[in-house]
């Protein structure tokens, strides 16, 4: 680095294919020094950080991973405008990092070159050596390095002294542009560069000069003028020179739309021509091969997609108990340890009846969330997940789904938030808008705690057929419920987006590999992290509105309830009576009894009412409610499990049982199908642009989930159940 | 030249023609899916799973009804 340079804190962007190790690279640089978001506006995942080198703090910006510039997806144009400066969310790079698969060198040297064009001062990383070098793919560093004129370092991105040259190899840099186009195209291709740059993009855009040529490339390749310019009062302009520059290309036997790709790819082939070439496909079969042949097989390839679902909600269900005993045990503790050790008033009450009982509801559920990515993050870190689209594209499509849908799919049972943003992958609008439309359907992880808490309360626990208990077989068929709500639902909205732009299914299926443990269990510890925190702060507010809804007013217990007994037994039902008379006196009580009319038909009371009300800012607030409800009017000492005292609450004017199984089943259902989300609803908004679609979700799912609740609750009643 | 869907698992073929729209074809052609490149079929039930030089590419049989290719 040039003696000025030397000490100026830079900006770096990383950039590669998405599978090339980018992130490992990231976090091995920035170590704990980073910072996970979202760009505004748009669900792209925002991953910035630092690195401390000779002194000097540089920050890093890990771009999303794109396989070109030719931004046709809202990730890519984020990569790009970053990289030209012209993206108002981010500051300009200094230098650019590009991070290349060297496994498959040629397909990633592709974007290589279109960073290149951009003039930016680039290093390049050959990551992933090690595992060339075992495939027997050679890689001549020096001939890149020598054709691309940048720095080339072979490098595995795990190694703590590759790590070491990287930051040497940033702090070394001299920040020097390559040269514009160094791949050169060639006659006719640079007479259409030059034509559009002169005539359009000059004139009458303010794109900075260095983004020209991969503009004017675009625009050529894609055969139209850019979303970017739809609007532009000049666009006929555009139109007319683009189709200039398209007749001269086809004049002279070119075809516009490959020309630029083939161009690249032949100076690619230049540079790798020692490299690995296509070497491979005079091997005989390999295992990755093999694998691929099972796995994506018409009929083996779902059962085994299904089976690997199966074993791991099994796995998240037995193995996350022993946390939420724990965790459980842990807030009734605290709850009474605190209960007996402040004197009693408002604030103890606001602690363990608000707060601790609140936040204890949600916590419990970490277990099961963390390890839901921890299975995810498997099936990506493998490679398998890209398969498991491709298995599913033939069904998907006929739904009126695409084989991408299944991954945003499969990430809406931990939650739709990520999976609705896991959705921007799938290119065709209408897809992706259906993807979105019906994701909520899948049961998420803040459903476990009304579905735990429920069917723990009212479903035997007694095995069918011998074998599988009746309380899992409820879990698996509430499951099922809802993917096949979340199929009838796009299969009829199929029906209204009938746009024919649907995009046929191709993707990258990536090299089977070991997942890396460390990614793993980073990934499983940032998303709980996320849980808690984003899910907390809605949570701990809506817990300490709850507890005051449902303390005030306070209101005298008449005589009649209090005074009429002398037995203890007895004592023990009248102190019971007055916290239920004083919470159905409350805030709370007024506005669930305000409501029960509506919801009586489905099997539901008022405390019932008040959790749906709740529950409608996420949907495990639920239990917290509930939770909260139950406990006020209780002292410190007697804490029994929520489950005991939704099987033991009776109504006070009949006696009877408030919840039956029947009402448990009802509640489920409506809550497999209702809309109970405010963050699901916000991303819905930021992603479609527009409230019409988050209005049109809320009330065609709740509706649906009334209706079904309805149907099943009065059909049972009929039965006789 | 054959469409690609009609192509046998162990085939080793040679991509001739893109025909599918432009955006389709430019996608294809970025991922290393171009006219003139060599590439074996490793899968065909419907859905294509195409191998070119290192890449391995899922392809919908619609997609590959459009794209012909060469028996090498």
């Amino acid at each position: 680095m040039s003696d000025i340079l030397k000490n100026q804190p830079l900006t770096i962007a990383l950039v590669g294919n998405p599978n090339t190790g980018k992130s490992t690279l990231f976090n091995a640089l920035t170590g704990l020094k980073q910072k996970v978001g979202n760009y505004p506006g748009v669900t792209v995942e925002r991953k910035t950080g630092s690195v401390e080198i000779d002194g000097t703090r540089h920050k890093i910006i890990d771009l999303p991973g794109t396989y070109s510039l030719n931004h046709k997806k809202v990730d890519e144009r984020i990569a790009y405008q970053t990289l030209i400066g012209e993206y108002e969310y981010e500051e300009t790079p200094d230098l650019a990092v590009l991070v290349l698969d060297s496994t498959n060198l040629d397909r990633n040297m592709y974007l290589a070159t279109q960073v290149m064009d951009l003039e930016i001062p680039m290093i390049v990383l050959l990551n992933m050596s090690d595992l060339a070098e075992e495939r027997g793919i050679e890689v001549d560093t020096n001939t890149i390095q020598k054709r691309l004129g940048v720095p080339v370092l072979p490098i595995v991105a795990k190694d703590k002294g590759d790590i070491q040259n990287v930051r040497q190899a940033i702090a070394d840099h001299d920040l020097e542009a390559p040269k514009p186009l160094s791949w050169k195209p060639q006659q006719p291709l640079a007479e259409a560069i030059t034509l559009i740059t002169d005539e359009w993009l000059h004139p009458h855009t303010d794109l900075p000069d260095r983004a020209h040529p991969i503009e004017a490339l675009r625009l050529i390749s894609n055969n139209q003028v850019s979303d970017d310019f739809k609007n532009h009062p000049r666009r006929e302009v555009a139109e007319e020179i683009i189709a200039k520059a398209q007749s001269q290309l086809e004049d002279a036997g070119e075809n516009p739309t490959a020309v630029e790709v083939m161009a690249r790819y032949k100076f690619i082939e230049q540079c790798t021509s020692n490299g690995n070439g296509n070497h491979r496909q005079e091997e005989s079969e390999t295992l990755s091969d093999k694998i691929d042949a099972v796995v994506t097989h018409k009929f083996l390839g779902p059962v085994i997609l299904v089976a690997i679902l199966l074993l791991m909600f099994q796995a998240i269900f037995s193995w996350a108990e022993p946390f939420m005993n724990l965790i459980d045990l842990f807030f009734v503790q605290a709850g009474n340890t605190v209960a007996e050790t402040l004197p009693p008033g408002i604030l103890n009450d606001l602690l363990v009846e608000g707060i601790i009982a609140g936040l204890g509801g949600v916590v419990i559920f970490l277990p099961q969330i963390m390890f839901l990515f921890f299975f995810i993050s498997i099936l990506e870190g493998t490679g398998y997940m890209a398969r498991a689209a491709f298995v599913m594209d033939g069904f998907m499509t006929r739904i009126g789904l695409h084989g991408r849908s299944v991954v945003p799919l499969m990430s809406g049972f931990a939650c739709a938030v990520p999976g609705i943003m896991a959705a921007r992958t799938i290119e065709s609008w209408s897809d992706r808008l259906i993807t979105i439309m019906v994701l909520p359907f899948m049961a998420c992880s803040a459903r476990l705690p009304v579905y735990a808490l429920m069917i723990s309360a009212f479903v035997p626990n007694e095995n069918a057929f011998g074998f599988i208990s009746m309380q899992g077989l409820t879990f698996f068929g509430l499951y099922i419920f809802g993917i096949v709500m979340a199929i009838l639902a796009a299969w009829v909205m199929k029906m209204f987006f009938t746009d024919g732009e649907s995009t046929p299914f191709m993707m990258e299926l990536p090299s089977y590999k070991m997942p890396k443990w460390s990614a793993v269990f980073y990934n499983m510890f940032e998303r709980g992290w996320i849980f808690v925190k984003e899910a907390g702060k809605i949570i701990m507010a809506i817990s300490i509105v709850l507890w005051f809804l449902a303390s005030y007013p306070k209101v005298e217990v008449p005589d009649s309830i209090t005074n009429s007994t002398t037995t203890t037994e007895a004592s023990f039902n009248a102190q019971e009576s007055a916290s239920s008379y004083k919470l159905k006196h409350s805030y709370a009580g007024q506005i669930g009894q305000f409501i029960e009319p509506v919801i009586k038909p489905l099997g539901f009371d008022w405390k019932i009412g008040i959790g749906l009300i709740t529950s409608f800012a996420a949907r495990e607030v639920m239990v917290g409610t509930l939770n909260t409800i139950y406990s006020v009017g209780e002292s410190g000492g007697n804490t029994t499990t929520l489950k005991q005292k939704l099987i033991n609450d009776k109504d006070p004017d009949t006696g009877e049982a408030v919840f039956s199984t029947l009402s448990a089943i009802s509640l489920m259902v409506f809550f497999a199908l209702a809309m109970q989300c405010m963050s699901t609803l916000a991303i819905v908004r930021r992603e479609t642009n527009s409230w019409k679609w988050p209005a049109i979700m809320f009330i065609y799912m709740t509706a649906l989930a009334y209706i079904c609740s309805l149907v099943v609750y009065q059909g049972g009643q009929a039965l006789g159940w | 030249m054959h469409p690609l869907n009609t192509t046998e698992a162990g085939e080793q073929i040679n991509i001739q023609c893109l025909g599918c729209n432009c955006q389709d074809a430019c996608r294809l052609r970025e991922l290393g899916c171009i006219e003139g490149v060599k590439g074996k079929i490793i899968s065909n039930n419907s859905n294509i799973v195409l191998q070119i030089g290192e890449s391995r590419l899922a392809i919908s049989e619609e997609l590959a009804r459009t794209i012909l290719v060469s028996l090498k």
